[in-house]
């Protein structure tokens, strides 16, 4: 009925939301096949510039497209069906508004006319979507979709990234215009057309620091006795962010990352490590005791802060430098805000400190010459094997992979103070489970790693089971770490603590490499020293995915994790 | 050992155990781990984890189509809330009588919430669409007025799913028990108007004066617990009755004046003609929706449509009907019994006996072939399923083979009719087994569904649910796949995938899986399966180039299936 080959010199609406996605520079399109996105999804067949990558649920698609575009900086583009579909992926639509992922959302609907009546599969998602995401908009007649897709493109490239949403019913999808027709529309939208035509830029634009701003900036941090710069998420989208680490390390004055800011940074003598509840607890309490903090390209969160409490002291400042305006008294209100490119600022500011001289104290400097990242926060000097088994897989991986991490009590502590030499892929502002896996996916599938790890735990493995089929049907080469505690450690932990017992924390798990096996994919228990020697020879060029299980005590006394005591434990550090 | 204080947490427990609530549903988190501790003190409600937050509402709703009692369910804020609302969105679109509970970080300006703090989402505007109603639990509300209203709301005119909203904040708060506080009960339905006596005299009028007169039952009969008055006004007046989907069970389907089922995908060729000959339609508790009116095509223009539904939303929304009535299903059906004096004098036996010979047709030869005929597995179940069995189906190719088994009482059908949502079958069975427990289910399911809920496999080994999942594994999104090859030259493209194991996977869980790839085995593997106890999955490899007579295209092609 809907021959693509017509032979009569049309196009559907279909074919050019193609097109205009390849010129966009658009090269994977993730997604769960459905009847609505059908008309989309036989046009990508035929069109060589673009692969399509399918996963067995919308969350999953979503996730991977997440981490495509976390990994490569491009944009990532999720493809669902009306409904169920496009409602499995607001979670990762969300998590991308908050922290800064281009990501587009591209949903099938059902035919236009039935809208109004809520037809099956359909609910009020278009109410809510403007509310997620930077823009979310339905194209009614094939003529739009150069508008909108161009205004979709340009609202995902802001100075820090966003999702976006383009709604088309089936109707519109399968509408055929005369390929002269289309063209016009093309030159309609000029000279935006010429811009479509080539990659999307992201972020759209890097504006540089007023020289004033640069010169006071420049001034405090020469004057302060304990200062820390602190790098975030926006780093990745300076033009060069290996040359802002580089920097960094030059000035002479004590660094950390945030979590959103970690992966890449290299291991520097004034490299503290990462700050925050999730962090080091060196760095973290550095963070708290500094006279002066700025904030590289960082939101400086709750999570970073430990729920606000780490943070300068009386007398102390904080400067936001930030390239999103709303970031800089989103959270704190800083003594000084600038709106700049992170590259741009720290080049500006390098030149500038370079005519002062320093008053950074010795024992400040001393201080973070002696963090290593690691805390000791396992505590008694015995190494639990999945301690081991985390630093020793990621110590094996070279920095051409990614590490993708669940938000969750192993993964979190265990992954904390490890060095992340490649791109670091954690939901750092939303915090969801399910996410490593699929992330880590995308991340390979996006060719900007050529390997990934996942670290998770055994909540979040049964949360993104789907994904675990795609490591093996995909044959990507991920590396499950799975920490098998029976339940939500983290949830377990703060119970104790609180409640005085466990309830609804604690389930009866399978074999999860027998699982993870008959889901395809080569499997393995680690339950010695000799287990991670073997699985750490065999891990760097490693072209298909594995799962390693590895048990978890249930119970740990560990200080240092969100809930517990680190108020005191960062006071104490601070003094 | 400290005096334990009674705290808002668990004033909302004892408030909704007070209410009737036995069962909660839910994944623990941080925001919640004050509910769920209330939940372990108080003693009396069982909690039901499960893997994920759409599968635990899912169970919800499972558990309330089962029992017409209100599916209680506990996330966590932001991700978990999130997750949730897809279950949630099931949910209302089949108006489920569902409180969702979801817990939240500090709602002051000083703190987290307002910051965009870690987790945190306007978790009430999303919800708004889905919901009857956002509640939040405040630091100065009264918690057992919070879950009352709740519970009225998800009970009272149509049913459906309230949203409270719990902040870490005042769950701690030091509360009173109340000792004896007023609450509704926790299940449907909470009031029954009746009709007027005008429109109940234009109703009857109608029917009597009908030559094809038709009753058509929605999901509102089954929220009304109306079975058993449908039937007798039925049998009362020689009425004939269809079902929408969601209606099924509505009359047992083996009744004589049991017409079969309207429905876009896998409906019954008699019941449309039926449909089409009316000349006057009694639609009860339906909002006559695009599924279940061939997108509002179903009928003659001639023919005069009624439509009874207990709430006025649902009126008029669908179809613009002459005659909009406010009224309880079961309310309407009585007083239409006392008020219809005559009988219809059609006999609807032809038709009766065309439907089961339709329905036969389907399963004539089934199990012939080399490859598993899928209509061969639909007979083995159809053969073995103890009568008043759950049935529970998923979305896509394998639900118009899955549709066919029979249902013979209100609430054993579990299906997501209005969201059409994939991956809900099986959790909401085991929900409904949380229900009625000595009540055995099968979920049939396809394999792209399953694919989207493999966590539950533990939560089914967990709580020894009594429930057979049956598989349709034929390794593609096949009713897609359909479209593939009918409307784009059979172009494949993103359709199929690598063939899943799932026994492997049942097995790995401790759940009973079989393969079943020869014909010869599936009437034996499916007695064993049907007659085990605890959960087990029968994973056949279905000839993948059966496609049921009845399957229509999409939306796209609704109208054209329409049209014949």
């Amino acid at each position: 009925m809907e021959s693509r080959a017509a032979g009569d010199g049309s196009v559907t609406a279909a074919e050019i939301v193609v097109d205009l996605l390849a010129r966009a520079g658009v090269r994977e399109v993730f997604g769960v096949a459905g009847s609505t996105i059908m008309p989309i999804l036989d046009a990508i067949a035929d069109d060589d510039r673009i692969r399509y990558v399918p996963a067995r649920y919308e969350q999953s698609a979503a996730d991977m497209a997440s981490g495509y575009a976390r990994a490569s900086g491009r944009l990532g583009v999720v493809m669902t069906h009306v409904g169920p579909g496009a409602t499995s992926c607001l979670t990762t639509m969300v998590a991308a508004g908050r922290e800064g992922v281009p990501l587009l959302l591209l949903t099938g609907n059902e035919e236009s006319a039935t809208l109004v009546r809520e037809p099956y599969h359909d609910w009020g998602l278009a109410q809510v979507m403007p509310a997620l995401v930077q823009f979310s908009q339905r194209v009614h007649q094939p003529r739009d979709l150069p508008h909108v897709l161009r205004r979709a493109f340009g609202q995902a490239a802001r100075a820090v990234p966003q999702p976006v949403h383009v709604d088309l019913p089936e109707d519109v999808a399968l509408t055929r215009v005369p390929r002269a027709e289309a063209a016009r529309w093309y030159a309609d939208v000029q000279p935006v057309a010429d811009e479509l035509a080539s990659p999307v830029r992201l972020p759209v634009s890097r504006p540089a620091p007023r020289s004033r701003d640069v010169a006071r900036v420049a001034e405090l941090l020469a004057g302060a006795t304990s200062p820390l710069l602190v790098l975030g998420e926006a780093v990745r989208w300076s033009e060069d962010p290996q040359a802002v680490y580089r920097r960094c390390a030059e000035l002479g004055i004590p660094y950390a990352s945030t979590h959103g800011g970690r992966g890449g940074i290299g291991a520097g003598p004034w490299h503290v490590g990462s700050v925050g509840r999730f962090g080091s607890q060196a760095a973290t309490a550095m963070l708290g005791a500094a006279d002066l903090v700025v904030a590289l390209g960082a939101e400086i969160s709750d999570v970073d802060t430990v729920g606000w409490r780490s943070l300068p002291g009386d007398g102390g400042s904080l400067v936001l430098v930030h390239p999103d305006a709303r970031k800089l008294d989103l959270r704190v209100a800083p003594d000084i805000g600038v709106v700049t490119d992170i590259g741009e600022f720290v080049a500006a500011l390098a030149g500038e400190l370079g005519a002062h001289e320093l008053a950074v104290q010795p024992e400040w400097l001393a201080r973070a010459e002696a963090t290593d990242g690691s805390d000791g926060q396992l505590g008694d000097g015995q190494r639990p094997l999945d301690a081991e088994l985390v630093e020793r897989v990621l110590g094996s991986v070279p920095d051409s992979w990614a590490v993708a991490v669940d938000p969750g009590f192993g993964s979190l502590t265990l992954t904390s103070g490890l060095r992340v030499g490649g791109p670091f892929l954690y939901p750092f502002g939303f915090g969801y489970m399910g996410f490593a896996v699929p992330h880590a996916i995308g991340a390979v599938v996006s060719g900007a790693v050529e390997g990934a790890v996942a670290v998770l735990g055994d909540g979040a493995f049964f949360m993104s089971m789907a994904a675990v089929e795609s490591v093996a049907s995909l044959r990507v080469p991920v590396v499950l770490l799975v920490l098998d505690d029976g339940g939500f450690g983290s949830q377990r932990q703060k119970q104790r603590e609180g409640y005085g017992r466990n309830f609804g924390v604690d389930y009866e798990n399978p074999d999860i490499a027998a699982v993870a096996a008959a889901l395809g994919l080569e499997a393995r228990w680690v339950d010695d020293q000799a287990d991670i020697d073997d699985v750490c020879t065999a891990l760097p060029g490693r072209a298909a995915g594995m799962l390693i299980a590895v048990r978890r005590a249930k119970a740990h006394e560990i200080a240092w994790y969100e809930g517990s005591a680190q108020p005191d434990a960062v006071t104490a550090r601070a003094d | 050992m400290e005096v334990v204080m009674a705290t808002v947490a668990d004033a909302l427990v004892d408030a909704f155990a007070r209410a009737g609530v036995t069962t909660v549903f839910g994944v623990v988190g941080t925001s919640t781990l004050d509910v769920a501790d209330a939940i372990a003190r108080h003693g009396t409600v069982d909690f039901v984890s499960a893997r994920s937050e759409e599968a635990a509402a899912h169970m919800a709703d499972g558990y309330a189509r089962a029992t017409g009692r209100v599916g209680v369910v506990l996330c966590h804020v932001g991700p978990g809330a999130l997750r949730q609302l897809y279950g949630v969105g099931t949910a209302w679109k089949d108006s489920v009588p569902l409180v969702a509970l979801t817990g939240n970080e500090v709602p002051r300006m000083t703190d987290t919430a307002m910051r965009e703090g870690y987790h945190v989402v306007d978790v009430r505007a999303l919800y708004r669409p889905v919901t009857k109603a956002t509640l939040r639990l405040d630091d100065a509300a009264d918690p057992y007025v919070v879950a009352a209203r709740a519970l009225w709301l998800a009970t009272a005119g149509r049913p459906g799913p309230v949203l409270v909203d719990l902040p870490k904040s005042a769950l701690k708060q030091e509360c009173a028990a109340a000792p004896d506080p007023p609450m509704p009960a926790a299940q449907v339905p909470a009031s029954r108007p009746r009709p007027g006596r005008a429109e109940l005299t234009a109703l009857a009028d109608a029917l009597a004066g009908a030559s094809c007169p038709v009753v058509y039952a929605g999901g509102g009969v089954h929220w009304s617990a109306a079975s058993d008055a449908l039937v007798a006004l039925a049998e009362r007046a020689n009425l004939p009755v269809l079902t929408t989907d969601g209606g099924r069970g509505a009359v047992p389907e083996d009744h004589p004046l049991a017409l079969g089922v309207i429905a876009r995908q896998a409906g019954d060729a008699v019941a449309r003609q039926l449909l089409a000959d009316a000349d006057v339609v009694l639609a009860i508790g339906t909002p006559l929706s695009d599924v279940s009116t061939f997108e509002w095509t179903g009928w003659s223009p001639q023919c005069r449509v009624f439509q009874v539904d207990v709430a006025a939303e649902p009126l008029r929304k669908g179809v613009f009907t002459t005659t909009p009535v406010v009224a309880d299903a079961r309310a309407c059906c009585v007083d239409l019994t006392d008020a219809l004096r005559s009988r219809c004098p059609q006999d609807w036996r032809a038709r009766r006996e065309q439907l089961e010979v339709e329905r036969a047709g389907y399963l004539d030869g089934a199990g012939e072939g080399d490859l598993v005929d899928p209509w061969h597995v639909l007979r083995a179940l159809r053969d073995r399923l103890p009568r008043g069995s759950f049935v529970s189906v998923d979305s896509g190719m394998h639900s118009y083979f899955g549709k066919k088994l029979p249902v013979h009482a209100s609430g054993t059908y579990i299906r997501s009719a209005g969201f059409g949502a994939m991956g809900y079958s099986f959790p909401a069975l085991l929900g409904a087994v949380e229900g009625v427990p000595d009540r055995r289910g099968v979920a049939v399911v396809g394999d792209g569904c399953l694919a989207m809920c493999l966590g539950e496999f533990e939560t089914a080994a967990r709580r020894k649910s009594p429930v057979t999942v049956v598989v349709f594994n034929d390794g593609a999104y096949a009713s897609q796949r359909s479209h593939q090859r009918r409307r784009f030259d059979g172009r494949l493209t993103g359709t199929s995938f690598l063939p899943t194991d799932f026994a492997k996977i049942a097995d790995a869980h401790g759940v009973t899986g079989w393969t079943v790839v020869a014909p010869a085995d599936v009437d034996e593997v499916i007695a064993a399966a049907l007659g085990a106890e605890g959960p087990n999955v029968v994973d056949v490899h279905v000839d993948p180039d059966v496609t049921p007579a009845t399957w229509v295209e999409g939306s796209g092609d609704a109208r054209v299936a329409g049209a014949g």
